[in-house]
């Protein structure tokens, strides 16, 4: 019946997208895309401003409503393996006035395990100390999270997606307002989740990296444009189709390329 | 007459006010907090406001009752302030979701509406039922004075459920109104701690009506909340911090007006309690605010003195003003600043006219040099020690080597 059970393959992916169709008002966003993520790899999303990067996260969080299709997480639909995925939303979506510490924030993450009534036990307590000192976090724990740099603040929110110990990471630019050092960290961090056999998936901006960082991409213009490994979607081609005209903005495709 | 300090818990006339406005301050105060870090200051103000329609509908319906006596009256108004309340909620959301209106055009708009409507009624109900409308008039600035024993209990009660659901449902809260959209991906439901959100305001507002008024309400549930987030960026904290401001402000609220009212002007001048509450929170406000923020930017003084230093022409006179327009000042601080200059012999007068002594020349020579040599070393520390010279104690020994220091 479904593309699922015909192939048999479900086991081995880590999102499945089925005819997925996301609208706001009557313009489509995303407009039939089928799309199939791996496990285990790091995956970039790219694609023009407006092409439904962010848009095919939220679905697939389940944090809007779409207006047709089928999204499937580890073979099963998002609201039965929820806890099992961690979504690391655009800096600009919290109030940085808000009176709580880094250690606070990291400590949110524990909530999508174990329910909100819950203590934060020892083993917690341990994980959340861990991820700061991953992540370098571990001297700033009592600042307040707004008198953070930007760096710091993206790297608050992946020790929070840390501590949750999902399966897979779904990131909306975390590297935009970053600098190179912190960059390189995160990209570190995450080539080692990937080892695990986590999967990784990125809403990315920077073409010139992506060669270096990933080993997946997805590119969308509202439409699927191309999915695959990096080395065979990453094309002249298939680029002049998702950013259009725009592409030839990039002087030297060579270095893209 | 005099009271002491523990009569005013012990005494049958004013323990009920006493306590039931500490108790409404402090819960209002705890809530304020949630309301403060929601952003949502105005919904407050908003919402209080458009309680007064409710009020006076109460009182109405009340009046259709058979047999009058005053506990039933209270639960009608209080009903009346619910409903209407929830109705008001129930429009912005229209408002903003349905029509699109931008949330302070909506809150404008349903804060003028309702409370219009309320003055409307209240004209109507000014002829049918003069004595319910004075007692009506007086949720409007608050009255604590005519609380009897059975409001603590009522004011107990809800104090108790504000303390309740803020611990039991303090996590949620934190995390849906810190992030959202993470509290969405992993699962609660923002919509429903939504509506919790306004529970808790409306649940708010009809508690603190009694002692501080519709009108000053706002005041009330901001006030302490800020001034908890000057002192603090801890969460727990500042619900500690703002229940105590709350109940001190409830308190001496009560303290004062029965004091200045009855000690000092014997019943001549009234001091109602409802603002007095609401001026001692807002002045604690104050205080902390400006206490706060005057640690912040501690110039040393001597640094003023040095500007005009700097800034005077050598070799030249010139009067107090146009020193004044040199540094960017007003003329008496101005004015001040030169007089200084002159007890360290840094200046010199004639009549209205100043110029710098040959010290205070030296002077300000030196400061220019330091000021710039340190730029320079700044400069450099930013730039990656690039500098001239690569320490402090470079700079320090040049400026030996040159007699200046």
């Amino acid at each position: 019946m479904s593309v699922f059970q015909e192939n048999g393959m479900s086991g081995n992916y880590a999102i499945e997208i089925e005819r997925l169709s996301v609208t706001y008002d009557a313009s489509p966003v995303l407009w039939q895309i089928d799309l199939k993520i791996p496990k285990g790899k790091m995956v970039a999303i790219l694609g023009p401003n407006g092409g439904g990067k962010s848009t095919l996260l939220k679905a697939v969080t389940g944090l809007l409503t779409p207006f047709s299709g089928r999204i499937k997480c580890l073979g099963k639909p998002y609201k039965k393996v929820g806890r099992q995925i961690a979504y690391v939303p655009q800096r600009s979506t919290v109030d940085w006035d808000f009176p709580v510490s880094v250690f606070d924030v990291v400590s949110m993450g524990c909530f999508g395990r174990k329910g909100l009534f819950k203590r934060i036990g020892k083993e917690d307590r341990q994980l959340i100390d861990q991820a700061m000192s991953d992540l370098g976090l571990t001297s700033l724990a009592d600042r307040q999270i707004g008198e953070l740099s930007g760096g710091q603040q993206q790297k608050v929110f992946l020790a929070r997606a840390l501590v949750q110990q999902p399966e897979i990471y779904l990131m909306d630019e975390p590297f935009s307002g970053v600098d190179l050092a912190t960059e390189k960290t995160i990209v570190t961090l995450l080539k080692k989740l990937q080892t695990e056999g986590k999967t990784i998936v990125l809403v990315h901006h920077d073409l010139y990296s992506v060669s270096r960082y990933f080993d997946y991409g997805v590119l969308l213009s509202t439409a699927l444009v191309a999915s695959g490994p990096i080395e065979e979607i990453f094309v002249r081609e298939n680029l002049l189709k998702t950013y259009g005209e725009h592409f030839s903005f990039f002087e030297d495709t060579k270095d893209i390329l | 007459m005099t009271y002491g300090w523990l009569e005013f818990f012990t005494d049958p006339i004013l323990r009920g006010p006493t306590i039931g406005s500490m108790l409404m301050c402090t819960a209002s105060s705890i809530i304020g907090v949630i309301v403060f870090i929601r952003r949502r200051s105005l919904v407050g103000e908003t919402l209080s406001h458009a309680t007064y329609p409710g009020l006076i509908l109460g009182a109405f319906l009340c009046s259709a009752l058979p047999s009058f006596f005053e506990p039933a009256l209270f639960c009608f108004l209080l009903g009346g302030a619910f409903i209407a309340s929830v109705v008001a909620v129930f429009l912005l959301q229209v408002l903003q979701n349905r029509f699109r209106v931008k949330n302070d055009a909506a809150l404008c708009f349903v804060l003028s509406s309702f409370f219009g409507v309320g003055v409307l009624l209240a004209g109507r109900m000014q002829n049918t039922h003069p004595v319910w409308f004075r007692q009506i008039q007086t949720f409007l600035y608050g009255q604590a004075a005519t609380m009897t024993d059975l409001y603590i209990w009522i004011y107990g009660a809800l104090f108790l459920s504000t303390v309740f659901f803020v611990t039991v449902f303090y996590h949620p809260l934190r995390l849906v109104y810190f992030d959202g959209t993470f509290a969405s991906a992993v699962g609660f439901s923002v919509k429903k701690f939504e509506r919790f959100f306004f529970f808790l305001l409306i649940l708010a507002v009809i508690v603190a009506m009694k002692s501080v008024g519709v009108v000053l309400l706002s005041g009330m549930l901001i006030a302490p909340a800020l001034s908890a987030r000057k002192l603090t960026h801890r969460l727990p904290l500042m619900f500690w911090i703002a229940g105590l401001i709350g109940a001190f402000a409830g308190f001496f609220g009560n303290y004062l007006s029965v004091l200045l009212s009855v000690r000092f002007f014997a019943g001549n001048l009234v001091f109602p309690t409802g603002p007095m509450i609401v001026l001692l929170g807002s002045v604690f406000c104050f205080l902390i605010l400006s206490f706060k923020e005057r640690k912040k930017r501690k110039v040393p003084f001597v640094c003023y003195i040095e500007d005009v230093l700097k800034a005077f022409p050598e070799g030249r006179e010139i009067t107090c003003k146009e020193a004044a327009r040199l540094i960017r000042r007003n003329v008496p601080f101005t004015f001040f600043l030169l007089q200084r200059a002159r007890q360290n012999r840094w200046m010199e007068r004639r009549g209205s006219y100043y110029w710098l002594s040959e010290e205070g020349a030296l002077k300000a020579k030196e400061i220019i040099r330091l000021e710039r040599l340190f730029g320079v070393y700044l400069n450099g520390l930013q730039q990656g020690g690039k500098a001239d010279y690569k320490s402090a104690s470079q700079i320090a020994a040049f400026l030996r080597e040159e007699g200046n220091l």
